[in-house]
């Protein structure tokens, strides 16, 4: 009876302390009219070896000790779907942008084995991350501590409207998954103003220009040719932040547009924050001109064009801004 | 790729596990500890494994379903059960849901 008295201690030291007596005494009534039942069957009474063998059949202790614990799977079939949608949307962001960063990295380190071997790394790290912050979101969704209202309070009015399709990206099946948050899964249908590769385009893009203006990749300005050069004027240096943050917002907006594709409000508003920078910067711009020194012997003559481009430019900037405000303020005010 | 077989036992276990609780309140109206109560179970062909029966008889005492005394019994503590008074009335009120699921089911199978 030792190594009855052993399992019982070991299933009791995983229950909680106030039910560990009654269910350590209950499953050893259970244990002892079993092998009352095997001796009776036998007439004989039980070797260790069967007494140990109704032991192991009874269960490990964590098996056992888990059955009387709460029940409930850790994220249930309401929560799931949710869950999935967000770890694959999550990692194939997570890819995009580590890709991006690699090619960067490729482009200015010499070691390329290095980079791609710590581009890997970095994602193996950034998935265990993901998926762990992911799954512990879940589970308290799952218990209710975490709210998840916008499932229920949602318009069919406020979804996108529908435009033909676009292919898909070939060999790109994760991201084509992008913009499935909320709206039907049938290909044949995308819930966007724009096709999922043109959103993908300007957030590559986007996301390329940004790190690029935050000088995390030298690339060569200035020299358009052995007589030309063309210097920024300060109006740039002291601009520095605010197109850093105009262009976070329009990647925040491309994301949303890929991935919240149902949350037409969130995807205009951020449009519209976009717009609206946009139509700040280009007025302290006009107001900062000429924005350009160009120096130049052989050609005055460009000075002038570069300076008139600059200005054309500038006004179509701002028109383009003020229709895509105009065109977000009328989605707002529609939904 | 589930198999057949593997899809014809999950189901069954969805189907049977319902029920389960509706045997087992419906063997408590006389009083039993679990070792007679799986036994009562078994002959009249509900089988049912000991590992799910203790947690099963734990969580609807925590329900309120039933209620439980040690005793002793053949010279060893056993835990008896038997429906409460809530038991009883969840009791009539699951039968009669069954009654009329079954008799719903007759005629579409």
């Amino acid at each position: 009876m030792d190594l009855l008295e052993r399992y019982l201690a070991a299933v009791a030291a995983l229950l909680p302390s106030a039910q560990r007596d009654d269910i350590a005494a209950e499953l050893r009534d259970l244990l002892m009219n079993r092998m009352e039942e095997k001796e009776a069957e036998l007439g004989r009474p039980l070797t260790a070896a069967e007494q140990e063998a109704i032991i192991k059949a009874n269960g490990h202790p964590l098996i056992v000790a888990g059955r009387y614990g709460a029940q409930g799977p850790l994220i249930g079939p309401a929560v799931y779907p949710l869950y999935m949608q967000a770890v694959k949307v999550s990692l194939a962001i997570g890819a995009l942008v580590t890709a991006v960063l690699t090619v960067i990295a490729l482009m200015t380190q010499a070691n390329s084995a290095q980079v791609i071997i710590q581009g890997v790394h970095n994602y193996v790290s950034l998935t265990i991350t993901v998926v762990g912050l992911l799954t512990i979101a879940g589970w308290l969704a799952e218990r209710g501590v975490v709210k998840l209202n916008f499932l229920d309070d949602w318009k069919p009015s406020r979804l996108p409207t529908v435009a033909p399709a676009m292919p898909d990206l070939p060999g790109l099946s994760a991201l084509s998954s992008l913009g499935s948050i909320g709206t039907t899964t049938d290909k044949a249908l995308k819930q966007r103003g724009k096709s999922r590769f043109e959103s993908i385009f300007e957030l590559v893009v986007t996301l390329w220009v940004l790190v690029w203006w935050l000088g995390w990749t030298p690339l060569p300005f200035g020299q358009a040719g052995d007589d030309l050069r063309i210097m920024p004027a300060p109006i740039w240096a002291e601009l520095h932040w605010p197109i850093a943050g105009l262009l976070v917002v329009q990647i925040a907006a491309n994301l949303s547009d890929l991935l919240l594709a149902a949350a037409v409000r969130v995807r205009a508003g951020l449009f519209l924050a976009s717009h609206l920078i946009v139509l700040g910067l280009t007025w302290v711009l006009w107001n900062a001109r000429p924005l350009f020194h160009v120096e130049t012997t052989s050609r005055p003559d460009w000075m002038t064009t570069i300076h008139l481009s600059v200005s054309v430019g500038l006004m179509i900037t701002a028109a383009i801004a003020v229709a895509g405000a105009g065109r977000e303020i009328w989605r707002l005010a529609r939904n | 790729m589930p198999s057949d077989t593997d899809i014809f036992e999950t189901l069954r276990q969805e189907l049977r596990r319902g029920s389960l609780i509706l045997a087992v309140l419906a063997q408590l109206q006389e009083e039993r500890y679990g070792y007679t109560l799986r036994r009562a179970l078994a002959e009249v062909g509900v089988d049912i494994d000991e590992g799910a029966l203790y947690p099963m008889l734990r969580r609807l005492e925590g329900q309120g379903l039933l209620t439980s005394e040690w005793r002793e019994e053949d010279k060893r503590k056993k835990r008896f059960y038997r429906l409460s008074p809530e038991g009883v009335g969840v009791l009539a009120r699951l039968a009669a849901e069954w009654r009329a699921i079954n008799s719903s089911l007759d005629k579409l199978l």
